[in-house]
C-alpha cells in the first residue's frame, strides 16, 4: 500500500530531480590500453587511489580542461605527478584503447602532451561504435611523456579525461618503473596455463585452480568443478558451478 | 543520458524509503564495505521486505545477463589466451546461476523479469544494458588479432556496469539477501575489472 504513495511521488520527483542534474554521477568510459592512470589504480599497480578504484569510468568534468581530473572536485589523485605511475613502453605510434561504459553522442576525441594538440578525431556528433581505438603519432617525441585524452561529449558541457604515462622510444628507453604491488596477472606467454594450485588448503581469492582441487571453507571442503582463478564474490559455497561440496 | 532519469529515481527512491541503518546516502558515495572473507555467508533472511530499488537492482541484473553470455560464450569458444578462456568460462556459468537466483527473486514478488519498458526511463542510446546487438556483433565480426583486445574492453564496460548497479543497491536496497548478492556482484566484478585490466594491458 506504501508502494502506491511512492510512485506517483518518484514521478514527480523524477522530474524535478533529473532536471537538477548537472553533473551526473553515472559513468561513461576511460583508456584501457596502454593504462590510463585511473586504469592503473583500477588495476591495483598503483595504491592508494581513493574512489577511482571503483569507478575509473567516472573522469567527467566540463570541457576544456588540461588536468588529468578535468578539474573537477573529485580523484585529484590523478593530477600527482609525485605518484610512481607505471609507464607503458611504446614506438612513436599508439594504439588507444577506450572502454565505453554509455555510447554518447560525441563531438571530439583529442589527444595533448603538455599543451600541444598531438591529435583530435571528430565524430560529428555520431555515437561512437561499440569500440574505440585511435591510433595517434607521438611527432617523433621520445622519453618519458604523459598524455592528457578528452572525449568531449556532442550534447553536454561535459567531458571524459584520461592521463596515459608513456615511455617512448626502443632500445635506450628507461624501463617501466617496477609497480608499487605486483600485479595479480603479470603478462605471460598466450600459450602457457596459469600454473594450478593442487588444492588441499583453505580456499584463497588469486590462487588459479584446476578442475578437481579441493579446498576448505567455512569448515567444508570443496571440489574445483572447473578452472579458475579464484576472487572475492566466487567463495565456494556461492558458486555451486565452480565448486562441489564433498 | 536517460540513465540519469534512473538514477534519478534512485535517488527519490531512496528518499521515499527508509534507508538502513549504517548505509550512506546518495550514489556519488561508494559505500566502504569489507568484501566477504573467511566465513559463509548469514543465512538470508527470506521474510525480509523490500523496496523499489531491490527491484530495479534486480531487473537491470536480469537485463545484463543475456547480452554477456553472448560475449562471454563466443570468447569462450575462439580466444587463444587460457587466461582469458578461463575467465570468460568460469563468468558465463557464474552468471548463469546468478540469473536463475534473480529470476527467482523477482518472481517471487510477482515483479516481471525486466526493467519497466517506460520509454522516459532509457529508451534510446546510452540506456541499459551498456551491452546488446552492436557489442555481440563487434565481437563477432573482430579479426582474430584483435579478439581478446574487443572482447575485454567490452567487458570491461558492462562489468563495470554491473558495479553502477550493485552500488546502487547497497546505497538503498533494503532486503537482505539482495543487499548480500549486491555485495557479491560488486566485489566479483570489481575483482574480474582488476584481472581484465591486467590480460588488455599484458
Amino acid at each position: 500500500m506504501r508502494k502506491r504513495i511512492v510512485l506517483p511521488v518518484l514521478s514527480i520527483f523524477t522530474i524535478l530531480v533529473s532536471g537538477m542534474i548537472a553533473t551526473p554521477a553515472s559513468a561513461h568510459g576511460y583508456i584501457s590500453s596502454p593504462p590510463s592512470r585511473q586504469a592503473n589504480c583500477a588495476q591495483g599497480r598503483v595504491a592508494n587511489c581513493g574512489d577511482i578504484v571503483w569507478e575509473p569510468q567516472s573522469v567527467e568534468a566540463p570541457k576544456g580542461s588540461m588536468q588529468c581530473n578535468g578539474g573537477g572536485s573529485r580523484f585529484a589523485v590523478l593530477n600527482d605527478n609525485s605518484k610512481n605511475w607505471p609507464a607503458a613502453s611504446v614506438g612513436n605510434n599508439v594504439t588507444f584503447n577506450w572502454v565505453l561504459t554509455a555510447r554518447h553522442r560525441t563531438s571530439t576525441w583529442e589527444y595533448f602532451v603538455g599543451s600541444t594538440r598531438i591529435a583530435v578525431v571528430n565524430d560529428n556528433g555520431a555515437q561512437p561504435g561499440a569500440t574505440v581505438s585511435h591510433n595517434v603519432s607521438l611527432g617523433g617525441r621520445t622519453g618519458r611523456i604523459l598524455v592528457l585524452a578528452r572525449w568531449n561529449i556532442y550534447d553536454t558541457a561535459m567531458a571524459f579525461y584520461s592521463c596515459v604515462d608513456l615511455q617512448v622510444g626502443g632500445g635506450g628507453g628507461n624501463p617501466t618503473p617496477p609497480p608499487s604491488s605486483p600485479s595479480p596477472n603479470p603478462p605471460n606467454p598466450p600459450q602457457s596455463p596459469p600454473p594450478t594450485n593442487p588444492g588441499g588448503g583453505t580456499w584463497a581469492a588469486g590462487t588459479a585452480y584446476g578442475v578437481g582441487a579441493t579446498v576448505t571453507y567455512g569448515g567444508l571442503s570443496y571440489r574445483c568443478l572447473q578452472a579458475h582463478t579464484a576472487l572475492a564474490g566466487w567463495e565456494p559455497p556461492n558458486v555451486p558451478a565452480l565448486w562441489q561440496r564433498i | 543520458m536517460k540513465r540519469f532519469v534512473l538514477l534519478a529515481v534512485a535517488l527519490v527512491t531512496l528518499a521515499a524509503c527508509d534507508a538502513p541503518p549504517g548505509v550512506t546516502a546518495g550514489p556519488s558515495i561508494a559505500p566502504s564495505f569489507a568484501p566477504p572473507s573467511g566465513s559463509p555467508p548469514p543465512p538470508l533472511d527470506e521474510s525480509g521486505g523490500y523496496n523499489d530499488t531491490d527491484v530495479m537492482f534486480l531487473q537491470m541484473m536480469a537485463a545484463q545477463y543475456g547480452p554477456a553470455a553472448e560475449l562471454l560464450k563466443l570468447a569462450a569458444g575462439r580466444t587463444q589466451n587460457t587466461k582469458v578462456r578461463d575467465l570468460a568460462s568460469a563468468m558465463d556459468v557464474t552468471q548463469a546461476d546468478e540469473l536463475t537466483a534473480v529470476q527467482g527473486w523477482l518472481r517471487g514478488w510477482a515483479k516481471p523479469l525486466t526493467p519497466a519498458a517506460d520509454p522516459n526511463l532509457h529508451a534510446g542510446h546510452g540506456g541499459l544494458p551498456a551491452t546488446g546487438p552492436d557489442e555481440v556483433k563487434a565481437l563477432r565480426d573482430a579479426p582474430a588479432a584483435e579478439f581478446d583486445k574487443v572482447f575485454l574492453n567490452l567487458l570491461l564496460g558492462h562489468q563495470h556496469q554491473a558495479i553502477e548497479y550493485a552500488r546502487m543497491e547497497l546505497t538503498s536496497g533494503v532486503n537482505p539477501k539482495i543487499l548480500e548478492f549486491a555485495t557479491r556482484v560488486d566485489s566479483s566484478r570489481t575483482a574480474q575489472v582488476t584481472m581484465m585490466l591486467g590480460m588488455v594491458s599484458g
